[in-house]
């Protein structure tokens, strides 16, 4: 795995590294080649330098002859002290002169060749004075050649035997006899004369090359190799030499052949009608390829590049493997997120399939998008049938043939009474048959897909019981008030002396019955009310009412009963419309409660008002009575069911202990919101406020 | 029509029978011919053409609204002023009975002030009608 990851930067570093080597190599080439160059250059340089004072110097040695065979031809006689001084000045002048003579031909007897003796010689005392120059052929040859061509002869020197290089050049200096001037023993008279320079090549090449020529030293020195060619044999080496400071002195002995491959410069001597071949050779060869500067650069420059490329490699691997792991853990959050919402969709697709419920998406066409088996059970159609059909297929007639005009008003002004509410309708299954439904609908607001949610409740069963209990207090109700119908009919008969005089007694029993069998009348209404109330099943017929008009119909209605208690009702009431939206017989029996309970707690002869103002839209009546106020501690409790301030106090035993609870719920099923103020010990207001219907409302005196 | 007021009660409580022919007839002054079922109220009033029919709701064998869908049905009943005397309390019952083409629902138990005004107002009615 790590070889795996480290693979491209093995591979870039081996790579790179081959590229080094490869360019190094290169670098090297190029710059032996440039340095071979030169070296040819500069050796070019040398080679010449050295046969250019080559030849000057042999050519200025055997010069001698010309000089001295001009300076000789002119003279009368060649004396010998003269000879000996002019000869001494080149001998001196040039060391590799090895000797200069004078020849002068001697006639023999006829037929005899002619000698060709030595007059003078210098040095002298090197035997060269008795020499004679034709005992060797191929001197005698040169003289006789150089008497009869006048130009100079070149033939091989006097120590030919031992040194190949020694020469010697004849010249004629005088062709005819020159006329005596007298007898003088010291001066020779010749007819005819030659003059021999001998020299040694090797001793003049060294002489060159101890000049320490321009640029021999800058190619380590030369190899120098003469060669004679005058011969008509094979070409063999006359001398050799090499500078002293080439180590690996004297050089190799080669042929001409093998002193002529390889880097070399030829230049060809003339001497006395001769020449010799000089061959020049470097003495050190060019050092083979080797580590240059620029291939030392270019390994350098390679290895950092590699390294560094190498490293940045490395670096991107590290980064790369941090990225990796990074979308791993990322890839493995979003899979686990995925788990978890897969797992909340099954959760939900759970309680969806599962509820009792029916749950329905709808798209803005009122057809239906999706279905759980609940609507399917409850409707008996299969969902994949329902799955694109209007939902107005659930509905029984009239509201199927109307379906599509509630969805064509929704999407016109988007109002509607179903949705956002919870109704009661009542559905179709597919045998036919109907059944109650409550149905929730929501707007969903997702833009593409569903537009609304339905939530379908079968409230059969529910229907059923409420229908049940409804029977029961129905029956439970007339089994009541059947009796109590003869009975305090009877009664009143018996009280309003229908029947016959009663004893004072006796009409009061009457009283006390007749107010018992009407306090069981409220509270059988009562405990209706409140089982309506509980199970919401309180139902108000709303319609405009003007509150002046209510007001004085709870008045009129509990006058009777104020004037039982000895106490005055009075009005204070609105000028003008003073119109509310409600229920008339449950307002009035809000106002009945209030009224009744302000005369039960008043005292004889005190005042009850009734008045109406109206604020901000609204209607508030208030009934105020000059009664002992609620205590303290009751408050909290006013307004819940079978609540009593003092169940032992005697106006108050005609309540039920329901009326304040039940107006409490009338009036909050208007919209409006009842409250008390009392302050003890005198006087409690009861105030409700409902919406006002229209129109000012101002108060009024009262009357 | 009499000058007296005449009454048809048919209610199965003859308790009730009594007590509602005391109010008519010691506070009203009305003639009161009270029987205890449907059918003999749809015989009696076929026989005597009362000014108006006081009907019970709950009654064994025929009940209120029957008698009311038969009465209807008898010749010279079609617009007989009839009012319903009934202990039911639930306004869904009170509707139903309203649709019956009652003239007047009483809910039991009432005074008798209120019932005496009520057959009075009924009368009065059909005295007024063409």
């Amino acid at each position: 795995m790590a070889l795996t990851r480290h693979a491209p930067t093995i591979l870039l570093s081996g790579l790179g590294l081959l590229a080094t080597v490869g360019s190094v190599r290169l670098a090297n080439r190029y710059e032996y080649g440039r340095d071979r160059a030169r070296h040819q250059v500069a050796f070019a340089d040398a080679a010449s330098s050295v046969m250019l004072a080559l030849e000057r110097e042999v050519t200025a040695q055997l010069g001698v002859v010309e000089a001295m065979s001009a300076f000789f031809r002119g003279s009368e006689r060649v004396e010998a002290e003269e000879f000996r001084t002019f000869a001494a000045v080149f001998l001196e002048r040039f060391p590799g002169l090895e000797a200069v003579l004078w020849l002068e031909p001697t006639p023999e007897e006829a037929g005899a060749p002619t000698r060709y003796g030595v007059r003078f010689a210098e040095p002298a005392g090197a035997g060269l004075a008795a020499l004679d120059f034709g005992s060797r052929a191929t001197w005698r040859a040169a003289a006789e050649e150089a008497q009869r061509t006048g130009s100079s002869v070149s033939v091989e020197g006097l120590e030919a035997a031992e040194r190949p290089l020694s020469r010697v050049v004849v010249r004629r200096a005088r062709e005819k006899e020159v006329p005596g001037q007298g007898a003088r023993e010291e001066v020779a008279v010749a007819r005819a004369g030659l003059v021999v320079a001998s020299t040694h090549l090797d001793d003049v090449a060294a002489l060159v090359l101890d000049e320490r020529l321009p640029g021999v030293q800058a190619v380590g020195g030369v190899d120098l190799y003469l060669f004679t060619d005058w011969s008509q044999g094979p070409v063999a080496p006359l001398h050799v030499h090499q500078v002293d400071q080439h180590p690996s002195s004297p050089a190799p002995a080669l042929t001409a052949a093998g002193a002529q491959e390889g880097v070399h410069a030829v230049h060809r001597i003339p001497i006395g009608g001769a020449s010799v071949l000089a061959v020049v050779r470097p003495a050190a060869p060019l050092a083979a390829p080797g580590w240059s500067t620029l291939g030392v650069f270019v390994l350098l420059a390679g290895v950092a590049l590699t390294g560094a490329s190498a490293v940045a490699v490395a670096t991107l691997v590290s980064r790369t493997d941090s990225v990796t792991r990074l979308v791993d853990a990322r890839t493995a959050m979003l899979r686990s997120a995925t788990w978890e919402l897969e797992a909340r969709e099954r959760h939900l697709r759970a309680i969806v399939e599962n509820t009792v419920d029916g749950i329905l998406t709808i798209d803005d066409q009122g057809r239906i998008c999706t279905a759980n088996p609940a609507v399917e059970r409850m409707f008996g159609f299969p969902v994949e049938d329902l799955v694109g059909q209007p939902v107005s297929v659930l509905m029984p007639e009239p509201h199927r043939g109307r379906h599509e005009g509630y969805v064509q008003r929704y999407r016109a002004d988007r109002a509607s009474r179903v949705v956002g509410g919870l109704n009661e309708v009542e559905g179709q299954r597919a045998d036919g048959t109907r059944f109650p439904l409550e149905l929730s609908v929501s707007a969903l607001g997702l833009g593409d897909g569903p537009a609304f949610l339905g939530v379908l409740r079968d409230i059969s069963e529910r229907k059923a019981v409420e229908r049940m209990k409804d029977e029961f207090v129905s029956t439970v109700s007339h089994e009541l008030r059947t009796p109590l119908t003869s009975m305090l009919g009877s009664l009143e008969l018996l009280r309003d002396g229908l029947l016959g005089p009663l004893s004072e007694t006796a009409s009061r029993m009457v009283d006390v019955a007749y107010d018992s069998g009407e306090r069981l009348v409220r509270l059988i209404n009562d405990i209706l009310d409140m089982e309506r109330i509980s199970t919401g099943g309180l139902r108000l017929r709303m319609e405009v009412l003007d509150g002046t008009e209510l007001l004085e119909a709870a008045a009129q209605a509990n006058r009777g009963f104020a004037d039982l208690h000895g106490v005055l009702l009075a009005r204070e009431l609105a000028t003008g419309p003073a119109l509310v939206l409600g229920d008339r017989d449950r307002l009035l029996q809000v106002l009945t409660n209030l009224i009744g309970n302000a005369v039960k707690f008043s005292p004889p002869g005190g005042r009850v008002l009734l008045s109406m103002v109206r604020t901000d839209g609204h209607i508030v009546v208030h009934v105020t009575d000059q009664g002992p106020g609620i205590p303290e501690d009751f408050r909290a409790r006013v307004f819940q069911p079978f609540s009593q301030a003092d169940a032992t106090d005697r106006r108050g035993s005609g309540g039920t202990g329901l009326g304040l609870s039940i107006a409490k719920a009338i009036v909050e099923a208007h919209g409006g919101s009842i409250w008390f103020e009392s302050a003890a010990p005198r006087g409690t207001t009861f105030s409700f406020r409902l919406l006002s219907a229209e129109g000012p409302v101002t108060a009024g005196a009262p009357t | 029509m009499s000058p007296v007021p005449r009454v048809l009660h048919v209610d199965d409580d003859p308790a009730i029978r009594e007590v509602v022919r005391l109010m008519l007839e010691g506070i009203g002054g009305m003639e009161v011919d009270s029987v205890e079922g449907g059918p003999a109220a749809l015989a009696r009033a076929s026989q005597q053409r009362p000014d108006v029919v006081l009907l019970d709701v709950m009654m064994p064998g025929m009940d209120g609204p029957q008698t009311l869908r038969e009465l209807r049905t008898l010749e010279g009943c079609a617009d007989l002023p009839v009012i319903f005397l009934t202990a039911k309390v639930m306004r869904r019952e009170m509707g139903q009975l309203q649709q019956l083409g009652a003239a007047r629902i009483i809910q039991k138990p009432f005074r008798a002030r209120e019932l005496v005004e009520a057959v009075r107002a009924a009368v009065e009615e059909l005295r007024r009608a063409p």
